[in-house]
Formats: structure tokens, sequence, C-alpha cells
């Protein structure tokens, strides 16, 4: 189990493609074929239609958080379309700083590889190691 | 503390990252505009090759600025030119060039009388055309094209050519419209 009581990290392009997944928690989340892509790219359809539902077109942020009786979500997309979310046990606190970790390793170790194509999955061994030593993730 | 908050995330941003030596990005831009002037014998090609490299710069530089900003959207293209003068200028160059509004709506004015790019450079006669810092310019479109303003952003002035201030003239062009059809159909 997570010190933060992260289950898992999510990262949606853009575009709506799934182009980040990584389990915490150890155990295996969703592991079956094509599910978590179909998933994420659901969310952020999600979250689209969340923000287009607001009464002042153009200014609401979307969907910010889900709770339910086992997990809760916690969103953050930034001004340049990208969307972070993380699963977390309910009782999880401060997963506002976790997500801001979350965008600054995405920008010092996704971003500044000149060899990371934008909006493609990312596979990079060195962003993995950084959210598994994170003090906040 | 200082009030502007935007101000106070530059100031902090550049306080926790690491520097080198500005002479390092100096003579690394020297020689990357000496081969191309070696290159291309057309002056204008040099120019757009910089700002093509800037605009790369910009599009992966953004969200590096942006998660430190701790803004969590913005609403036009003059805010997002405050963080960029704020935040991004104070991040990457220790300068905060100053923003100044035209009576034109769309077009704004970044002016800053230091240019660490530039400060050791004189440009011979033969090379006047070129905008050697053009790689600035490429830096503000790249990243104002990454929050959906297409923007043109040209100096009107370099110190290296005897003006007494930089400045980059920035015309907002149009914004890139988000459309919900847009996430649908991809």
């Amino acid at each position: 189990m997570s010190k933060n009581f992260i289950i898992s990290v999510w990262i949606i392009s853009p575009s709506g493609g799934l182009i980040y997944k990584k389990d915490i928690a150890g155990q295996s989340t969703l592991a079956r074929g094509n599910d978590p892509l179909e998933l994420g790219s659901l969310f952020h359809s999600q979250y689209a239609i969340s923000s287009a539902l607001s009464p002042l077109p153009g200014t609401s942020s979307g969907i910010e958080s889900v709770e339910t009786d086992d997990f809760r979500i916690q969103c953050l997309r930034t001004p340049t379309g990208i969307l972070f979310f993380v699963l977390a046990e309910p009782h999880a606190t401060n997963l506002e700083r976790t997500l801001k970790e979350l965008y600054e390793l995405f920008a010092d170790y996704v971003g500044k590889n000149p060899f990371y194509v934008p909006n493609q999955p990312i596979k990079s061994a060195l962003f993995d190691k950084k959210i598994l030593e994170s003090p906040f993730i | 503390m200082n009030s502007d908050p935007l101000q106070q995330a530059g100031e902090n941003a550049w306080q926790d990252t690491k520097h080198v030596h500005s002479s390092l990005l100096s003579i690394t831009y020297g020689c990357l505009v000496e081969q191309l002037v070696k290159d291309f014998a057309d002056i204008e090609a040099v120019n757009e090759i910089t700002k093509r490299m800037g605009s790369f710069i910009g599009k992966r530089v953004c969200d590096d600025v942006l998660s430190h900003a701790q803004v969590s959207k913005c609403e036009n293209v003059k805010e997002a030119l405050q963080i960029t003068t704020k935040v991004g200028f104070r991040m990457m160059l220790n300068i905060q060039p100053t923003l100044t509004t035209t009576p034109d709506p769309k077009i704004f004015v970044l002016s800053f009388p230091e240019n660490p790019l530039s400060s050791n450079v004189e440009i011979p006669t033969e090379l006047n055309d070129i905008a050697y810092s053009n790689i600035i310019c490429g830096v503000i479109e790249g990243a104002l094209e990454l929050l959906r303003y297409e923007v043109k952003a040209d100096f009107v002035k370099e110190v290296v050519k005897g003006d007494h201030t930089n400045e980059i003239r920035v015309e907002h062009i149009r914004d890139i419209p988000e459309q919900i059809s847009d996430i649908f159909e991809t």
C-alpha cells in the first residue's frame, strides 16, 4: 500500500487517449486487456461533458473529484489540456498536492525528453522511478 | 512576500531551479546561429529556423512553466502573456519583460533591456537582417499555441542593432477553438 493511499495514477492526452497508467498499490486494478484504455477515454469524455454542462459555458473546470464508498478520484486538467487523475483510498488527503507533483514530474521527465513525442504513450523508466520515489505519491 | 501571486511564483520557480552559467547558454546559442549562418546563405532561412526551433522549445517548456505557476486555467491571451513574462521569462532567463498593451487589443509589446542570449554579440553589417534572438519569439509562439492562442511574435527593437531596449511585438491572430466534437471525433 502506498504511504499516501494512492491506488493508481492516470494521464490522458488532450485528444482523449490514455497515455500513462501506473498502479501504485502493487496489485493491478483493471488489468484486463484494453479496459484501462477504454475507461481512460470514457473518463476524458465525462470530464468534457461535465464542463460543457456548466451553466456558465467555458468557465467551468469540469470534474474535480469523484467520491465513492471505496475509493475517490481527484483530477487536474492543465491549461494545455492534459488530464491527470489519481485513484486513492477514501481517506486519502491532500490529493491536490499529489497531482501538482505529478504535473511537475511530467513536465520534467516527459516534456523535457527530446525523444518523447507529444500525445503518445509514455514509456519512460525514469518517469516510473520518479513517481514511485516521490514523497507525495 | 510579493503581492502579485504570478510574480511570486516566478520568483519561487527561479529560486527552486538549478542554474548553469549564462555563458554556456549564450555560447551554445551563438555556435548554433554561427552554424546556421554558414549552412544557409539566406538570412531569412536562418530567422525561420531559429523561430521554428523556439516553437519546439515553447511546446515543451509550457507545461514546465505552468506546473510552477500554480494557475489552473488562463482565460485570455493577456493572461497567458502575463504568465509568460512573470513566470516563464523569469524562470528560464531571469529577466522579466514589461508587458504593455496597445490601443489595438490584439497587439501586445514585451520590452526588456537585457537579453542574456545576445549580451556579448555584435552583428556584422552584412548580417544586418538577422533576427538574432528570434528563438525567443518562437518560444512565445509555441507556448501560446499549446494554450490555444495563435500569435505572431517578432522583434521590433534589438539592443544588438543599436536600439536602447529589446522589444517583441506579439500579435494575437485568433483563438484556436476547442470543441467537444473535436474530442469525440479523435
